[in-house]
């Protein structure tokens, strides 16, 4: 931070929130405004909280898409346990709650002159908080063009991909073949990809009878929730699952149907290619990830860029070597977009940023009704400036049930009340 | 300058509010407490049917269901980790930062609107006579009655730890969903 904008923000802080019972212009002047790019778990938590701390603060959220659509709870949408209404959103409540949404997309960072830039406007800010989500890495993937895109959709973004693969495996002949591949480590929602599976092979199982699901993982073995995931493929699926372990994806045909691994070529009737991750191209466009990586370093106790000042960044994008051990889950994003509030708000008062604390929680169907879960607790800890893991809070569930799989189905209502305050 | 004006009413507004409790939303226990809103919704006010509105809830009974969580006294889901994951005292902070919020009826509760007063006469002496809760013994008014049915049989089939709970062994699964609409359609 430069020295002027330190006392600047300092001033505020003795002027605005000391509860000076007359309100000046000084105090007018020094309204602050902090802009969120990005309006999914973690920016639309982090505009909501900036909001219930100081509502002195403007809030500004852009967002580049008319509507929401949850990734959590996306894979039931997938196979007709949910309608796509449940998971879609509007962003009309913000307004309510003070904050501005602007629909627009940002090609541009001015940190000096403190601006966003869009393709619609410019967008002024004292603090700039950018949650920007996950890109994929096609270029690890020979042929994978926009054609095979179309084809082997990813629905790793919820939204229209959901759709078209849930109407390809209502489409699906008898006896057909569903294949869907994992990413490679480090990806967004790691049990994201065995919940998919479990749920495809249990509709597949009720609706289409000889019907098998080939999983192309390029992991040794289920890399979330090891032990309940392949418990319950034992149990359920033996039949419907064929899963191929330590399979590296080199390229795709889209004529053929089918995606070569090292192992050689496999072909099937519908195809889910997830590809290997790294944060949106938005964190590469505003400088936010360094040349050679693939995330964008934070702070740990602020979420603070480690290369822009004033500019944080939040959920799936940021690096875990630097934010913390915790997986890139929207549970996650929820709590960093209000440790990044609780951060910003305590800088612009001149008050100690609070210990960040983190919390998970996941719960994955194995079934139609079935679930399974995983808890985690985490804490900034000042003596070694890093986040760590309590890993007495940090489990998995004892086994897998109905019952787990109601609680599954309060989850996204609870969390998505909390971001969009419905 | 209309912007100035308005600028001016926005933070005439915001010093008018009462006394946000500042410095407390900037400690660790309302930093750990925030987290829990993923599952129950902001401020504990949860909007689903199994999981529990948790603020304005009683502090003591609060107090009280963390340590059976965190001693594996009592059944749950993800609270039979959570609770393990932070300290007796951290716990306690938890629980009273709950306490301290407003309560909001379940948006479920609209739909039991069935309420039998003579079935839940005896229940007043410790839940309060509009099922307000006191002490140790939780408000039962507006709580989702999903959850109330659930938590009442699992005092029924003795699972959870209970004194005067265990009464509940007496009534059949019928009877203790008429207990969880009375209650839960209760304001």
């Amino acid at each position: 931070m430069k020295r002027r904008e330190f006392i600047r923000y300092t001033a505020v802080g003795l002027g605005a929130l000391s509860l000076a019972p007359t309100v000046s212009l000084a105090a007018v002047a020094s309204l602050k405004r902090v802009v969120v790019v990005g309006g999914g778990f973690g920016g639309l938590t982090a505009a909501r909280y900036l909001r219930r701390f100081n509502p002195a603060i403007e809030v500004v959220l852009i967002e580049r898409n008319e509507k929401f659509y949850s990734c959590p709870i996306s894979n039931w949408v997938m196979v007709g346990k949910w309608p796509m209404k449940d998971i879609s959103f509007s962003y009309d409540s913000l307004a309510g709650q003070g904050i501005k949404v602007v629909r627009d997309e940002i090609i541009g960072l001015d940190a000096a002159a403190g601006y966003v830039q869009g393709k619609a406007g410019r967008y002024a800010y004292d603090r700039l908080v950018v949650s920007p989500g996950i890109d994929f890495r096609d270029e690890l993937i020979e042929g994978y063009d926009q054609r095979a895109k179309n084809a082997f959709p990813h629905a790793w973004h919820a939204g229209p991909q959901t759709l078209q693969l849930q109407q390809e495996l209502t489409a699906l002949p008898a006896g057909g073949t569903v294949m869907m591949t994992v990413p490679a480590s480090p990806y967004r929602c790691p049990p994201g990809p065995y919940e998919r599976a479990s749920l495809i092979a249990d509709y597949l199982k009720l609706n289409k009878p000889g019907a098998r699901l080939i999983v192309v993982d390029p992991h040794p073995h289920i890399a979330s929730k090891t032990a309940l995931f392949q418990s319950a493929w034992d149990d359920y699926y033996q039949d419907v699952i064929d899963y191929r372990t330590e399979q590296t994806i080199m390229g795709v045909n889209v004529d053929k149907k089918s995606i070569m691994t090292q192992s050689g070529e496999i072909s099937a009737d519908v195809i889910n290619l997830i590809p290997s991750q790294k944060a949106a191209a938005l964190a590469f466009t505003l400088g936010l990830v360094p040349d050679g990586e693939m995330w964008a370093p934070v702070k740990a106790r602020t979420l603070e860029s480690k290369r822009i000042p004033g500019v944080y960044v939040i959920g799936d994008a940021t690096d875990a070597r630097t934010s913390g051990p915790m997986p890139k889950s929207g549970y996650v994003a929820n709590s960093m977009g209000k440790v990044v509030a609780a951060a910003i708000v305590a800088e612009l008062a001149g008050k100690n940023v609070p210990i960040p604390w983190f919390a998970n929680t996941c719960y994955s169907m194995v079934s139609m009704s079935e679930a399974i879960y995983i808890t985690g607790v985490y804490q900034y800890d000042a003596a070694l400036d890093t986040t760590i893991t309590i890993n007495e809070g940090t489990k998995v569930s004892s086994g897998r049930s109905a019952l787990y799989g109601r609680y599954a189905e309060d989850w996204g209502p609870a969390i998505w009340s909390d971001m969009l305050g419905i | 300058m209309p912007k100035c004006v308005i600028a001016v009413t926005v933070l005439l507004f915001a010093l008018s509010l009462p006394a946000l409790a500042f410095d407390d939303e900037l400690g660790q226990v309302a930093g750990i407490s925030r987290t829990c809103a993923g599952c129950h919704g902001t401020d504990g006010a949860s909007p689903g049917a199994m999981i529990p509105i948790i603020g304005g809830q009683m502090e003591e009974y609060l107090t009280l269901t963390m340590e059976e969580f965190a001693a594996d006294q009592r059944p749950g889901s993800a609270m039979l980790k959570f609770a393990k994951g932070y300290s007796t005292e951290q716990r306690r902070g938890i629980s009273a930062y709950f306490a301290a919020k407003p309560w909001v009826n379940s948006p479920w509760a609209a739909a039991s609107s069935v309420q039998n007063p003579d079935l839940v006469r005896a229940c007043a002496g410790c839940h309060g006579s509009s099922g307000e809760g006191r002490g140790s013994s939780p408000r039962l008014a507006g709580q989702a009655p999903e959850y109330l049915s659930h938590a009442l049989l699992e005092y029924h089939r003795g699972e959870r730890p209970a004194a005067t709970m265990r009464l509940m062994r007496a009534f059949d699964e019928a009877v203790i969903k008429l207990m969880a609409d009375h209650y839960s359609s209760l304001k």
